[in-house]
Formats: C-alpha cells, sequence, structure tokens
C-alpha cells in the first residue's frame, strides 16, 4: 500500500502555513490555558493538513488481486450444436459460482460483439450480427477477440479471460495477442461436432515442378470415424489415379505420384467417394496447382483439324510444341490458356466462341502477356463475325471499313420476329444487331427492315444504307408484339428485293418459332430462283419441326443456316451475315506478298522468293498496327502490334490448303511461321526470377526475389504484380523491395476459386521480366473437421499464466498476480476535516480547566469577575 | 452547479454543533478588577437574557460556517453544468516514431500528452474516458473509468514507440470500447505522419494535432540477406530518405560486428531517396549497423514552402531514424559424408569448399547406418541401395536401385550444357578430357543437365521421393575433369543446390512487430520455460517460449511487439542470473524504424488544433473547482486564526 499524490507540490505550503499557525500560537492573545492552546493549534494545523492533501490529490495505492473476468466464447462455424451446448453449461454453472465478481461476456468468430455486462442467454444470443446471419467470412480471430476482451476490464482489477474455444484459428496469432496483453487466459476446450464426417482436409502438390519431373501429390482426409472410400485423382476432367482406401479416425495421407509433360498449369483435384457414413458431402474434394517450366508451347485452334497439319508439323520440326484442337478445345479459362504462349485461330468463327472465351481470351493477352495469332479464311475476322467482340479489340486490323466501289450493290432485308416470346434481351439483341449491319453496309448498299408479328409491319422501306442514323432511330423503336406469323413477312421481304434492281439481293430472317404455317419451302425456291440468298437464325426454338423448317429455309435459300442459344450471339451473326453477303471481305485473286516493312523477325528468309498466296480477307490496318506484308492491292496480309502486355497478329491469307497450297511447299514456310509465331509469343518466365506465394487465411504473402544474370541481387527495380481474381477481376499491385533483391507485399483473397498473378520486373539495365503463377484459394479452414485443438489452448494457457480447463468456479479465485488500485482520499481527508472543525470550533469556546493551568494565576480566583 | 458526490453535503450537519458551540454559555471570562462594587451595580440593572439572545460573536461564527461551507462544497466536488451530459471519451495517443520529432522546446509526444491531460481535466461531470496509445497497434493503457487520476496517470506512463504509426486499429477499438454510445466521442492526439485517407469518415472522430512540417533524414530500410546460390556472399541494402524541401547531406557510416566498413557521403534533392546496396563476401556473419552522421540541412528550399523560423538553419528534427541494424546470419555449414576408396583429389574437392564440414569414408557405413543430415557422396562405389535424403554419385561403378549400368561409351563429343540450373551454372565441358562415360540405364527418368553429342547424360538429377540424386557418370580416373576448375565449381553448385535455403528470419523487423524467434536449447524445454529478452536499453524482461514437440531441444520465443528500435538479444535458456551480453547463446534481434511514413514529418492533412464538441466543463487554468475550494478553505483558516489569535473576533 502505498500513498501518492497528484501535485505533491502543494505540500509544500504547508511549510508556510505551519509556520504561520506557529508564530501566531506564539504572539496570541487569548487567555486559554496552554494546553488547550496547544491542542488547539495542533487541531487546526491537522486541518490545514487534510485540506491540503486533499488539494495535493492524495490517493492510496492499494494492491488488488481481485479478478475482472471476461467470458470470450467462439460462436464461428466450427462450433457444432455440442460446443454450443458445452459453452452454455459452463456460463451457466459459472454464473452460479461468480458472487460478487465483476464480469463481462463478448462472443466473437471473424468479429466480436459488444461486450455484456450480464450473462447472455445462450452464447449464440450475443453473438455479433454479421455472425448470426451467416454473411461475415467464415473465419475464427481468438486474436482480435482477446485483445478486445483485455479492453473492456476497467483499471484497478486484475484481467482474466476464459475462452471457451475448439482452439482453431483461422486467422490472426492469438499467441500473439496472449504475449503482448497483461491478462490471464483461462482457455476451456468446446467438443468437436460428433457427427460421422469424412472430408478431404488439405490437397498438398509442389508450386512448380520440370516438365517430366515427378512429383508427388498428397492428399489429407481427415475422419472422426473409420471408414472405407474411394479416393479419386483427376486432372483437368480427366482421372488419372484412383485408390480404395481405409480411412481410420484422425488424418489419413494418400500419396499420388505425378507429372507433367506438356501442361504449363496443371489442375489436380481430389476426390472422396463410396463413404458408409458422411454428413457433409461438399467438403469431400479438393484442388491444387501445379506450374511447370519449360519449352514455350502453342495453342492452334482451327474449325477443321485435319487441314493444318502441315503448318503443325513445321512448327514441332523447329522445335515448337504445338497442341492442335478443334474449336471445341479452345479453353474457357484463364489457367487452361496459362499452359500456352501464343493461341492461334485459324479460320474460327465468332459464333462459335462464347463470351466468356473471349473476355477470357483478351484478359490472357492484355493482362498476362498471352500471344494471339488469327489466320485468315472464309470464317476469320469480318467474316467469321468478331465485329466488336473483344476478339476484334485485340486485333491489329479492323474488318468495318468502307466498301470498294467496284463491289457489287447490295439489297438486304431483314425480318426481324417481334411476337411476344421475343421480349426482353431477344428483341434487344435483335436491334443491335440489325443496326450493326446497318453500319456495315457500304453507302450504296440498301437495306430494309421488316417486323412480324401475327401482322407485318414494314419498319424501315428499302433505302440506302448511307441514312444510318434515321434506319437505326426507326429499329430502336421495334417493340415486341403479339403473335407469330413469318410468312407474310417473308413474302415482303420478296416482293421488296424483287422490285430492286440490285446486283445482290440477301435476306436475313431471325425468329424464335414459327407458330402459322405457310408455303416456306416454295416461297424460299422461288427467292432463290430470282436470285435472292436467304439466311435464317433461329433464336433458342425448342421445337425441331421448327428447327428443320427454318434450316430447310436457309439451304432452299442458299443461305446459311445459325442455330443461336444465347441471344448475344445473334449480333455477331448478323455481321458475319452481312460482310458474307456482301462478299466486300474476301479477296479470292491470287497475289504475291509484298514486304512494308523490314523487320528482323523475318530478315533471314527470303521473302522475294515466297510463291503466291490464292486469296485473303480483305481488311484494314488499325492506326498503330505495324504492317509488315500486304497484297497487291495495299491490304494488309501480315500486321502485328503490340496489345497490353501481349502481341498480338494477323495473317490475312491461310496456312491451308485453300489459299496457301504454293506456299506449304515453299522452303521458307516453316521457318516463316516459327519466326513469326515467337515474336508474338509470351516471353518465357525468367530464370532470375523467383515468385513465391504464402498463404495466410485470406491473405497471401507474395515475394519475388530477383538475381541479375551474374547471380548478384537485383536491386532498385520497379516491380509489380497483376492479380486476377477468379471473377477475372484485375488489380495491379506494386511490390516494393524489402532485401537485397528482394520485393514484396501482401495481397487479401476474398474469393474462392483460381486466382491468377503475373509478376513483372522492369529495370533499366534488363529487358522486363516475367513470371506467373496460379494459386488456388478455397474452403475456408473453418469448415475443416478437426478435433479441438488441446495443444495449442494449453499453450495459450501458460504462456499468459491462466489455466487450462478450469472448473467453471474457479474462475472467479483470487488472482495469483496483483495490481494497483487507486482510492482517492479527498472526500475522506475533507470529511474529516470538516469533523476536526468541530473540536476546533469547541476548543475556542469551552475551557477545560481541570488539567490545565492558565496564564492568570490563581490571584484572579478570588477578585475575578466571570464575563460571558 | 452539480456536486459529484452528492452524500458528502451531508457534513453540512456539522454547522449545527458549531452554531452550538456559540449559542450556549459555557466559558465564563475572567478578568482581574480591582473592586467588584460597580460590577455588582451593572449586573443588578442588565435584564435577563433568552435563549436565543445568548447567541454571541456571530462574526466568529459566521467564519467557521464559511469555512464549513467550502470544505463541505469541496467534498462534494461541483462541478458547473453547461448543458453537456455525461459523456464517453476515448483519448488515442499517436505513440509512433514521428512524435518522438522535436518540436515547440520538447517532443511531439509532450505536446500530445500535455493535450490529453487537459482534456481529461476538462471532461464533464459523470463522464467516463479511456486511454490508448497506437502506433501499430492498439494498447488500452486504461479502460472505461471515471476516476480521472488513473486517466492521467496512465497518459503520464505512455511511453514513445519507435514503430510506424498507423491507427486504424486504434480507431476500431476505440469504436468497441464506446460501444453504443451515442455520445461517445473519440479523439485522436497526432502529427498526422501516415498514410490514412479515410479517417474524415468516421463520425465520432476528432483528430488533433499541433505538429507543423519539420525536416528530417532518416534511414527507411535496412536488410541484409546471403545469396542464397552463393551463400558466402551476401549483401546489405540501405535506403536513406530525405524528407524535406531542402537539399540535404550527410555521411552514412557501415560497420559489421564493430568494425568499420564503409562511409559514403550523401547529398539528397529535396524529397529525394536514394538505396546503396554494400556487398560483403565470407563466411562469417555479425551485426550490420548503419548510421546516419553530420546532417545537414541547406537553406536553398522552395520559396512558396512555409519555414518554422527563418533565421536558423534547419536541423534534423528525428534522430531515432539515424541509425539502423541488420543481423547477418553465418553462411550455413553443410555437413558431407564422402564414400571414396581414396581420390585425393576428389577429397581435397570438398575439403576446399568453406561450407563444408567433409567426413570420408572408405566404404559405405554397415547396416546402412548412414548420419542423419548430411549430403553422401558416391565415389566409385555405390551400395545396392541408395541412402535417403540428397546424395551426389561420382563415377558409378555398380548397379543399385535407380539404375543398371548397360555399357561403357568411349570418348563422347560433349555438348553445350542442356540445360540452365543452378548446379551447371558456370559450368563447361568444351575443354574437357572424357575418355569414358558409363551408360546408365535409369529407373526413373532423369532431368538432363549436360549431355553428350548423342544425348548421352553426362550430369543428370534423379528426383526421388526420398531426396534427389545427382550423377555424373564419367570416369573420373581416365578423365581430367577432377583437376579442372569447372569440377570444384559443379561441385559447389550441386552442395548448395542440394543443401537449399531455409526460410531464414529476417535480418531486421520494424519497430512494433512481434516476432517468433526459433530457438535452440541446451536441455528439454519444460512446460512453462520462459527466456530473457534484453531490449537495446538494455531492460530485461520474460518472454515465453513454446516448445516444438517434434524436437525436444528446438524451442519458439514469442516476444511482445519490440517498440524499441536496436539490438535486442535473447538468451534461449533463461535462468535467474541476468545473461551477459558477450554470450554466445543469444539470439540477436534486429528492430528499425524503417518507415519513410515516420520519416516524413511532414503532417499529410490539416487536422483540428482543440476538441471542438460536446462543450467542456469549466476548469479554471486546467482545475477542478473542488481544488480552489480546498486552497479557499486554507486561506480561511489561516486568516481565521490570525483575527482570533490577535482578538480581533472572539
Amino acid at each position: 500500500m502505498t500513498i501518492e499524490f497528484a501535485q505533491p507540490s502543494l505540500l509544500l505550503l504547508a511549510i508556510p502555513a505551519g509556520i504561520l499557525l506557529w508564530l501566531l500560537y506564539r504572539r496570541s492573545l487569548s487567555d486559554f490555558p496552554v494546553r488547550q492552546r496547544q491542542l488547539s493549534l495542533i487541531t487546526r494545523s491537522v486541518i490545514m493538513l487534510l485540506l491540503l492533501c486533499s488539494a495535493a490529490g492524495m490517493t492510496l495505492l492499494l494492491s488488488s488481486t481481485e479478478p475482472w473476468i471476461v467470458f470470450v466464447t467462439d460462436v464461428s462455424r466450427s462450433i457444432g450444436t455440442e460446443g454450443h451446448t458445452a459453452a452454455q453449461e459452463f456460463l451457466r454453472t459459472a454464473e452460479l459460482a461468480r458472487g460478487r465478481r465483476s464480469a463481462a461476456w463478448i462472443s466473437f468468430a471473424s468479429t466480436i460483439s459488444a461486450p455484456a455486462l450480464t450473462p447472455p442467454a445462450a452464447p449464440g444470443s450475443t453473438a455479433p450480427a454479421d455472425t448470426q446471419t451467416n454473411q461475415s467470412p467464415p473465419e475464427t480471430n481468438i486474436e482480435r477477440a482477446l485483445d478486445a476482451a483485455v479492453a473492456t476490464v476497467p483499471p484497478g482489477f486484475v484481467p482474466r479471460v476464459v475462452l471457451l474455444t475448439d482452439g482453431h484459428q483461422t486467422t490472426g496469432d492469438a499467441l500473439a495477442a496472449a504475449t503482448r496483453n497483461t491478462a490471464e487466459i483461462w482457455t476451456v476446450p468446446l467438443p468437436a461436432p460428433s457427427a460421422p464426417e469424412v472430408q478431404v482436409s488439405s490437397l498438398k502438390a509442389p508450386h512448380e515442378v520440370r516438365e517430366g519431373e515427378p512429383f508427388l501429390i498428397e492428399a489429407e482426409i481427415s475422419a472422426n470415424h473409420p471408414d472405407e472410400g474411394t479416393v479419386e485423382l483427376f486432372r483437368g476432367e480427366f482421372r488419372v489415379a484412383a485408390r480404395q482406401t481405409t480411412l481410420q479416425p484422425g488424418n489419413n495421407v494418400i500419396r499420388f505420384e505425378q507429372s507433367v509433360e506438356r501442361d504449363r498449369v496443371a489442375e489436380f483435384r481430389v476426390r472422396i467417394s463410396g463413404l458408409r457414413q458422411d454428413t457433409l458431402l461438399d467438403n469431400n474434394s479438393d484442388l491444387a496447382l501445379v506450374s511447370t517450366s519449360g519449352k514455350p508451347r502453342v495453342l492452334l485452334v482451327e474449325s477443321e483439324p485435319d487441314q493444318i497439319q502441315e503448318l503443325a508439323f513445321a512448327l514441332e520440326e523447329q522445335g515448337i510444341p504445338v497442341d492442335v484442337r478443334p474449336i471445341e478445345g479452345l479453353p474457357e479459362s484463364l489457367e487452361a490458356l496459362q499452359n500456352f504462349e501464343l493461341l492461334v485461330l485459324s479460320n474460327v468463327p465468332a459464333t462459335k466462341i462464347s463470351r466468356q472465351q473471349m473476355t477470357v481470351i483478351q484478359t490472357w493477352v492484355r493482362d498476362f502477356g498471352g500471344g494471339f495469332l488469327m489466320l485468315g479464311g472464309d470464317q476469320s475476322f469480318g467474316l467469321g463475325g468478331y465485329y466488336q467482340t473483344p476478339i476484334d479489340e485485340l486485333l491489329p486490323v479492323r474488318s468495318d471499313f468502307e466498301k470498294e466501289q467496284e463491289k457489287p450493290s447490295l439489297g438486304m432485308v431483314l425480318v426481324i420476329d417481334r411476337s411476344g416470346s421475343m421480349e426482353g434481351e431477344k428483341l434487344e439483341m435483335a436491334r443491335a444487331a440489325a443496326s450493326a449491319a446497318v453500319d456495315l453496309l457500304g453507302p450504296r448498299d440498301q437495306i430494309a427492315v421488316i417486323a412480324f408479328d401475327d401482322q407485318t409491319w414494314v419498319i424501315s422501306e428499302l433505302q440506302p444504307a448511307a441514312s444510318r442514323s434515321r434506319i437505326a432511330d426507326q429499329i430502336s423503336r421495334i417493340q415486341p408484339g403479339g403473335g407469330t406469323n413469318m410468312f407474310p413477312a417473308m413474302e415482303s421481304a420478296f416482293e421488296t428485293l424483287n422490285s430492286a434492281s440490285l446486283r445482290l439481293k440477301h435476306v436475313i430472317m431471325l425468329t424464335d418459332g414459327i407458330s402459322n404455317s405457310g408455303n416456306f419451302e416454295g416461297l424460299a425456291r422461288q427467292m432463290s430462283a430470282a436470285r435472292m440468298t436467304v439466311s435464317v437464325v433461329a433464336l433458342g426454338p425448342d421445337d425441331a419441326t421448327d428447327l428443320r423448317l427454318l434450316k430447310s429455309i436457309a439451304t432452299l435459300g442458299r443461305g446459311r443456316f445459325y442455330h443461336a442459344e444465347d441471344a448475344a450471339q445473334v449480333p455477331r451473326i448478323f455481321a458475319k451475315e452481312t460482310l458474307t453477303a456482301s462478299k466486300a471481305a474476301i479477296n479470292e485473286e491470287p497475289f504475291l506478298p509484298q514486304i512494308i516493312r523490314a523487320t528482323r523477325t523475318l530478315a533471314d528468309i527470303d521473302l522475294e522468293s515466297a510463291p503466291l498466296l490464292l486469296g485473303s480477307v480483305v481488311t484494314r490496318p488499325k492506326a498503330a498496327a505495324e504492317v509488315i506484308l500486304a497484297t497487291e492491292k495495299g491490304d494488309p496480309l501480315l500486321a502485328w502490334w503490340r496489345y497490353g502486355l501481349g502481341m498480338t497478329g494477323a495473317f490475312t491469307s491461310d496456312a491451308k490448303n485453300r489459299w496457301a497450297a504454293e506456299w506449304i511447299s515453299w522452303p521458307g514456310f516453316g521457318k516463316f511461321w516459327t519466326q513469326t509465331m515467337r515474336h508474338l509469343m509470351r516471353p518465357g518466365g525468367s530464370q532470375n526470377l523467383n515468385l513465391t506465394v504464402q498463404q495466410q487465411g485470406q491473405q497471401a504473402v507474395i515475394t519475388v526475389n530477383a538475381l541479375l544474370p551474374d547471380g548478384t541481387f537485383l536491386n532498385t527495380a520497379d516491380v509489380s504484380i497483376n492479380v486476377i481474381n477468379p471473377a477475372l477481376q484485375q488489380t495491379t499491385i506494386p511490390l516494393p523491395q524489402t532485401a537485397p533483391g528482394q520485393y514484396a507485399a501482401t495481397i487479401p483473397l476474398g474469393q474462392n476459386g483460381i486466382w491468377n498473378l503475373e509478376a513483372t520486373l522492369k529495370h533499366s539495365e534488363l529487358p522486363a521480366l516475367r513470371t506467373s503463377r496460379s494459386i488456388y484459394e478455397g474452403r475456408s479452414d473453418e469448415f475443416r473437421l478437426r478435433p479441438t485443438n488441446q495443444s495449442f489452448l494449453q499453450q495459450l494457457a501458460a504462456v499468459s499464466g491462466g489455466v487450462w480447463n478450469p472448473a467453471p468456479a474457479e474462475v472467479f479465485q483470487e488472482a495469483s498476480r496483483s495490481t494497483r488500485r487507486s482510492v482517492p482520499l479527498r472526500t475522506w481527508l475533507l470529511s474529516a476535516a470538516a469533523f476536526l472543525l468541530v473540536l476546533d470550533v469547541a476548543l475556542r469556546r469551552l475551557e477545560f480547566r481541570s488539567s490545565m493551568t492558565t496564564r492568570s494565576s490563581q490571584s484572579s480566583q478570588s477578585a475575578g469577575i466571570s464575563t460571558p | 452547479m452539480t456536486f459529484l458526490v452528492p452524500t458528502a453535503l451531508a457534513l453540512a450537519a456539522i454547522a449545527l454543533p458549531i452554531t452550538v458551540l456559540y449559542i450556549l454559555k459555557l466559558r465564563m471570562r475572567r478578568v482581574p478588577v480591582s473592586s467588584d462594587l460597580f460590577w455588582q451595580q451593572i449586573f443588578q440593572a442588565r435584564p435577563p437574557r433568552s435563549f436565543w439572545n445568548r447567541f454571541r460573536h456571530p462574526l466568529s461564527w459566521l467564519t467557521q460556517i464559511l469555512i464549513l461551507i467550502t470544505i463541505v462544497a469541496a467534498a462534494g466536488d461541483p462541478r458547473w453544468m453547461t448543458g453537456s451530459p455525461p459523456h464517453s471519451l476515448v483519448l488515442i495517443l499517436d505513440v509512433s516514431a514521428s512524435m518522438q520529432a522535436a518540436e515547440s522546446g520538447g517532443q511531439r509526444l509532450d505536446l500530445a500528452t500535455d493535450q490529453a491531460r487537459r482534456i481529461i481535466n476538462g471532461l464533464p461531470p459523470g463522464s467516463q474516458a479511456a486511454v490508448i496509445a497506437a502506433d501499430h497497434r492498439a494498447e488500452v493503457v486504461c479502460g472505461m473509468t471515471d476516476h480521472i487520476p488513473d486517466l492521467l496517470r496512465a497518459v503520464s506512463d505512455i511511453q514513445p514507440s519507435a514503430a510506424a504509426g498507423s491507427p486504424e486499429l486504434a480507431i476500431t477499438a476505440a469504436a468497441e470500447l464506446l460501444g453504443q454510445n451515442d455520445s461517445g466521442e473519440i479523439i485522436l492526439l497526432t502529427d498526422h505522419c501516415f498514410e490514412s485517407t479515410k479517417l474524415t469518415e468516421h463520425p465520432r472522430l476528432t483528430i488533433l494535432s499541433a505538429a507543423t512540417p519539420l525536416p528530417n533524414m532518416g534511414i527507411t530500410k535496412c536488410q541484409s540477406l546471403r545469396n542464397p546460390d552463393d551463400p558466402l556472399t551476401a549483401e546489405l541494402l540501405v535506403a536513406v530518405t530525405n524528407s524535406s524541401p531542402h537539399t540535404a547531406e550527410a555521411e552514412l557510416e557501415l560497420r559489421l560486428s564493430g568494425t568499420l566498413s564503409s562511409v559514403v557521403r550523401l547529398k539528397l534533392s529535396p524529397n529525394e531517396s536514394t538505396t546503396r546496396s554494400f556487398p560483403r563476401s565470407g563466411p562469417a556473419g555479425g551485426i550490420w549497423r548503419a548510421e546516419l552522421k553530420n546532417i545537414r540541412f541547406s537553406r536553398d528550399a522552395d520559396p512558396t514552402t512555409p519555414e518554422p523560423d527563418a533565421d536558423s538553419a534547419p536541423t534534423d528534427a528525428l534522430t531515432i531514424d539515424n541509425s539502423a541494424v541488420a543481423v547477418l546470419e553465418d553462411a550455413p555449414r553443410q555437413q558431407v559424408l564422402l564414400v571414396s576408396p581414396g581420390s585425393l583429389f576428389v577429397q581435397k574437392v570438398f575439403e576446399a569448399d568453406p561450407l563444408t564440414e567433409l567426413t570420408v569414408l572408405p566404404q559405405p557405413p554397415a547396416n546402412n547406418s548412414w548420419p542423419p543430415n548430411h549430403i553422401v557422396v558416391l565415389h566409385e562405389n555405390v551400395p545396392r541401395q541408395l541412402p535417403g535424403g540428397p546424395v551426389i554419385v561420382l563415377d558409378p561403378r555398380n548397379d543399385c536401385d535407380a539404375w543398371n549400368i548397360r555399357s561403357t561409351r568411349e570418348n563422347p563429343l560433349p555438348a553445350q550444357t542442356v540445360e540452365m540450373h543452378p548446379i551447371t551454372r558456370n559450368f563447361r565441358l568444351d575443354d574437357v578430357l572424357i575418355p569414358a562415360v558409363s551408360e546408365l540405364e535409369f529407373q526413373l527418368k532423369p532431368r538432363i543437365l549436360a549431355a553428350a553429342e548423342d544425348g548421352l547424360p553426362l550430369c543428370c538429377l534423379l528426383q526421388r521421393p526420398q531426396g534427389p540424386v545427382v550423377v555424373i557418370p564419367l570416369h573420373l580416373t581416365q578423365s581430367d575433369l577432377a583437376f579442372r576448375t569447372v569440377f570444384p565449381i559443379l561441385m559447389s553448385n550441386t552442395l548448395r543446390w542440394l543443401a537449399g535455403h531455409s526460410d531464414a528470419l529476417p535480418s531486421a523487423t520494424q519497430a512494433g512487430q512481434q516476432v517468433a524467434v526459433p530457438l535452440q536449447l541446451t536441455a528439454p524445454a519444460t512446460p512453462n520455460q520462459y527466456s530473457l529478452l534484453r531490449s537495446p536499453a538494455g531492460t530485461l524482461t520474460r518472454i515465453p517460449v513454446v516448445p516444438d514437440t517434434a524436437a525436444p531441444l528446438s524451442a519458439t520465443a514469442l516476444t511482445g511487439p519490440l517498440r524499441e528500435s536496436g539490438l535486442w538479444l535473447i538468451e534461449p535458456n533463461g535462468g535467474t542470473a541476468p545473461p551477459s551480453t558477450n554470450s554466445n547463446s543469444a539470439v540477436p534481434v534486429a528492430v528499425n524504424v524503417a518507415a519513410s511514413s515516420e520519416t516524413d514529418l511532414r503532417p499529410r492533412q490539416a487536422s483540428e488544433k482543440s476538441p471542438k464538441s460536446p462543450p467542456r466543463a469549466a476548469a479554471v487554468s486546467g482545475r477542478p473547482p473542488w481544488f480552489w475550494l480546498c486552497l479557499a478553505a486554507v486561506l480561511l483558516l489561516t486568516s481565521e486564526w490570525f483575527l482570533y489569535q490577535r482578538r480581533w473576533i472572539t
């Protein structure tokens, strides 16, 4: 126990005050007995001292071992019914033993509830609101809960935290919190869920291996009961291994030996099935990604793979591995494209590629430096319907240009279904498609737009496409109507074109079904005889009969039939049709390639001796594109440019027998394509750049180690990382230098799925270095089945001086450590001064003669007069 | 006006006995007279008095009552109510490194604590407050209380930190302390030298700062690292920033384990940073110390930049970022077991490697009792079953579980190194005489690192589940490879690669972080074992040690936030006696400010200078009314004593 003064300097006033009191006492004119006057002096002095001590802020500092208990209850998703019941029982029993002890109650998961000073009815009832509604990320943050619990303890008490949890923290570091706080942490283990459960806890594989290098994949399977099941390993969509396994309670590790020969990023998935008892099924699989480094690879997608074998063989001979696939083999995901350095589309129409695939390709080129090359054909460039698509954006040439004067004029009628079933996105896409078709026509071309439901509506009379804005305005007014009667509309289209004097006549019909009958086939033949062509776009009709009829119309009309299941394809189809019909986009006359721009890429190829090409797709270069080769008419033949981080190229002729028959036998064929493709390819990952990723809960620590070619550290470089989340949203994060040759940053991972990372390093002395990595953010550890982490809870109690698994009544016992509690004495001192004041006055007003002598001698007793 | 201790007003009842004492005729005064004849006549003429007429000496009584009133009022703790309700307040004091900058004759932290005291003393009656110290983390130094002395004591006990400031955590903690209290307020006392733009969006937050822009030059980075591919070389990276509108000059002095290593003169333009790297070779490690000396700022500032004092030369305002330390670990030594029939040249190659501890055996050990944690080098004689772990095989002459010897190829033509790999760095076989090479049929597909013209492997790598094997099937006795410099290069590369490099602790940590330091103990750890942590200032504290259940002599020491910059030491084995600073077992932990946000002492945003609302209770010169009442009572007592003793009042 000690005494403390807030302003001890005030006590110095006691000296002059005491001196003054004493001096006045010495010169006192009072006739009280000496002893009484002395007592009065003492009393007055004590009162003065009490007042000065009060003014100086006298405080008594006591040592207190009284604890303030904070009950911290885990209500995260890893706590099952048994855990909640055990927690509730503990709290209820503890409350019975609490007595007059002070306590508070907190619940936590990823967030913390406000402290309650009264015991909750049930632990979960005071859980943070977002935990109760399952809107928060599934996490257990014991560290934050401990910090918040200690903060609620007022001064003068020994803080004691009673932590009720299963010990599985998914974020934060509880041991760090225990170390830096002064509170005792008493840990109460909550039981794990007891329902029979088997789950794949993790799938571990090396982040990066060499091509062909064998490695082990470890699947950790947790079970809380004995069971048997089949563990399957999939690589991509293919099952590569399966094993019947007997599972023991606890962790079971199953290993598979694998190697990756060709893929740049291999996706492995493990799945367990065939179990006797299992409560949750969606935790029975997990995924891991393995990157490989090796030779750069090319993906060649061709609508007719057999036709492109010469090119593939030529590339393989030159040491470039090529993967030839049909259109269906075009990757759907970014990580699948990461296996390659160059994507070549050869005569692949846009109508066969989904919007998602185009977006992935664009992202891969722009943000990951992938290379892209489009080869010509009757389904490429504008003819393929790429107008206003993501692919069109990354090409160095464009297809929408003024038609040449010598091309024959085209008359086109668009017949659009506006029945009630077309309401919504379908009609919106139809209007967009019609507008796009108008944009693609030349000024001498003519266009009419007819809409139909159960009647026929002439939206726009046949007129020159030069009136684009007026026609577009008319198209925009098409609204959905009633039934479907297509025949009169088709007749109207026939009559419109029949009376027009045009070289080319084409009808495009768009419908989602035929409800009224008519002699469609007869009319189609009639139109064909009148040198009209009819194409039909069927927008998702389910009726097979309708589809057959529509297809028949197109066949008899010498046009093309399209079955679009997605309304978003309609604009691409219309664009393709328009260009195809106008015959503006293909030039099928033999020509010799003309060298427009010398380039080191093709420096040692004798292009002068290159043979004839027999056709090309007519395009125009974009402003920043480099045109390397051209046709004799000046149209681009080979052009390329940089798009984002990648290079894209366009070769408007083909590499097949149709237009390049003579080129295939040319000695320079292989070298030309090899060097062109190497120029467009993404540069391989640098040996001197090492990217490591350490996943910690919902974060990933990215570290890039960089060395110069001579092996010394690469410092003061500009390093950044392109992060593409599973939703293909991109962020660029700078990596500051943290050590010699080392650059690091932490990124948040908020979504489950595959994250793609591309690190770029720029330094004045080096070309830009890049390396990439894909990581998988899976299911939170919150959903992992694990027994109570008793060892961790014991550690937590040990480092903080607490107790592990106490009885409920024990938590209120006196603390082993003490704390300082300050008791301000002002009120007591002033009260004492007030009471002493009475004595002080009494000593003035009363004469205590029995034991005291007076100044007056006893002679005054005889003659003295008493006056009041 | 209200009283915080209204029960003390009951003391006013003491006025009653005091008054009674002034009414009662209890004392007769004796006056000596010559005769009582005259007095008897007066008494006979004096009329009798009523009880209430006996009240005497009203002035004295009044004085006593006045004294009593001041005492009772002081005990009641009066406060003037100006309409503000009881208030909840959380005071956050920024204790980050930049708050130690010299300003207005003291430090910024001193100004902040003074302001904090004024705010606490001026709290409205019935208010509660808490105090949080904020740097990298938030520490609640005093929980919610209405006891002013505790709050004042907590403010006084706050220590500065060398950590970077990040008040978001503190604001979150403050909001949790306030809970649902609508009248709660958070006041952040800071110099606003942190990068955070969203603080102004907090509805209950007031940011107060009296800091002015100050010039400073400091070390913002200091890290050391050994080259993972060549552990004999290391590098120290130091970054220095001039956070001022002036040109700054200084000398950067580097010492390694006390020995002067380098002195670099720096001249930085306003707001310029420079990064320097200092290479070092050798296996020995040590403690790097970097220090900026003789910092001078020139007066060529931008005229538009306000200068606090145009007459005096600007000086470096913050000194704790003028020095930094980093730990350079000793190069890891690798234990190598060479099993060779007796090739002195091969043995010498390994002996010459400074990071190798070599053991030589003529034959493989019996019963496959290979020593753990060794890289095994097998020369010619290969056991039937290769040992686990990393293995190097030179000139194998017999079959084993990994290969069969198919034949011997004579005079193969070596090609260029097939593949870039750390093992084959700077490795060429162009001029090496290779009369014969064993052609091996591998059980596992090898990775060819060097091959002959026809693809015959000359150096290859097998990745076994038990550990990698590097095979060089050249017949060494017939070749001159062992005499060429490429052979030691190849062996050195191979040993480094096989040894790998573990994830070492960073050579230096930013102040404020908590560190988990792996320890090697001399005895198995006990459950409640502690280590001793010595701060740069010499303070010793006990820190818990968490044993590694898999390795009895391994453990992890957990430190609290290391708020002081400098070199900390951890004594792994604890003990009751203070450890010697020269103890070889002490594990050093380097802690630096190393934060450009703290080196830049220019406030990022304008802040308020005083709290805006609610209105504070009136307090004269920062003292509450009871204080003045106590002093008034003292004055009254003294005055009354004088008047009574001189009989001006009776």
